[in-house]
């Protein structure tokens, strides 16, 4: 296990490593002017935003950041008692947030049939056309973020000695910004039309 | 340090049924400005100290805030 000594108050070593917060930046940036797009458009057609947001299931999206959230915590634990040298307690608060991960998308999978069931599908209106992008590219991070953290996971199990604190924490900030992207896509679709 | 992130834990599930339970609400700009205030507390929250940016450079953090801060009000100046 490499724990190097890391100076977080140095511009280009941020906790994840500035790469990664590179890309987190260009994420959110991404989101949220989509986010402010769809806002736009919501002026356009006031009545069709309002009345498809009720067609939302504002309980499973509630729970959903939940599981983000809890998830995102457990995340934070791994990295900590992997710097306290404790492998077995970062790799079983690893597990959880892999599992909190694929109960996310357990939820999100029903909550998707739920709605083509419905015939609420990407093109059946301005909403839903948002609401489906948004998403859909969400869940590919999560995706994405899933596999890395597994990655992590094996590497730890295998030689916990050869992994290195900057991968844990490049894979935590990943995770993390997937959490982000969460809270600003939830209200928005969610509450606020 | 454990305690610190249990407590932020535990203020996030708090503010994330608030949100919820406010936009059950009738649709005024309070309940807007309150839906996006609390999502930015969340946002916050998370960044600083699950993601352990409050350990970051100044630049991080302002960059974070300012991102933020701009997101938030285009969205209350467009809704």
């Amino acid at each position: 296990m490499e724990l190097t000594k890391i100076d977080y108050k140095n511009i280009y070593y941020p906790p994840g490593g500035i790469l990664m917060w590179i890309i987190i930046f260009l994420e959110l940036l991404t989101f949220g002017m989509a986010l402010c797009v769809m806002a736009f458009y919501s002026k356009e057609e006031p009545e069709v935003f309002h009345n498809s947001r009720l067609l939302l299931n504002t309980t499973i999206g509630t729970l959903n950041t939940l599981l983000l959230i809890v998830s995102g915590y457990f995340m934070a634990q791994s990295v900590a008692s992997f710097k306290q040298r404790n492998i077995e307690k970062s790799k079983l608060f690893l597990k959880l947030t892999i599992f909190g991960g694929l109960l996310f998308l357990a939820l999100k999978g029903f909550e998707y049939y739920d709605k083509i069931e419905a015939g609420l599908s990407i093109g059946y209106n301005t909403f839903f056309s948002f609401y489906w992008m948004l998403t859909a590219f969400h869940v590919i991070h999560v995706l994405v973020g899933l596999v890395i953290l597994w990655s992590i996971f094996r590497t730890l199990k295998k030689d916990a000695y050869k992994t290195k604190i900057e991968d844990v924490e490049a894979s935590a900030a990943f995770w993390h910004m997937c959490d982000l992207i969460w809270l600003l896509l939830f209200p928005v679709i969610y509450l606020l039309f | 340090m454990h305690k610190t992130r249990s407590i932020v834990l535990a203020l996030l599930i708090g503010l994330t049924l608030l949100s919820a339970m406010v936009s059950n609400g009738a649709k005024t700009y309070t309940t807007l400005g309150l839906i996006i205030g609390l999502a930015v507390l969340k946002f916050i929250g998370v960044s600083f100290h699950f993601m352990e940016l409050k350990r970051a450079n100044v630049f991080w953090k302002g960059s974070i805030l300012m991102l933020l801060a701009l997101f938030s009000t285009a969205l209350i100046i467009i809704i």
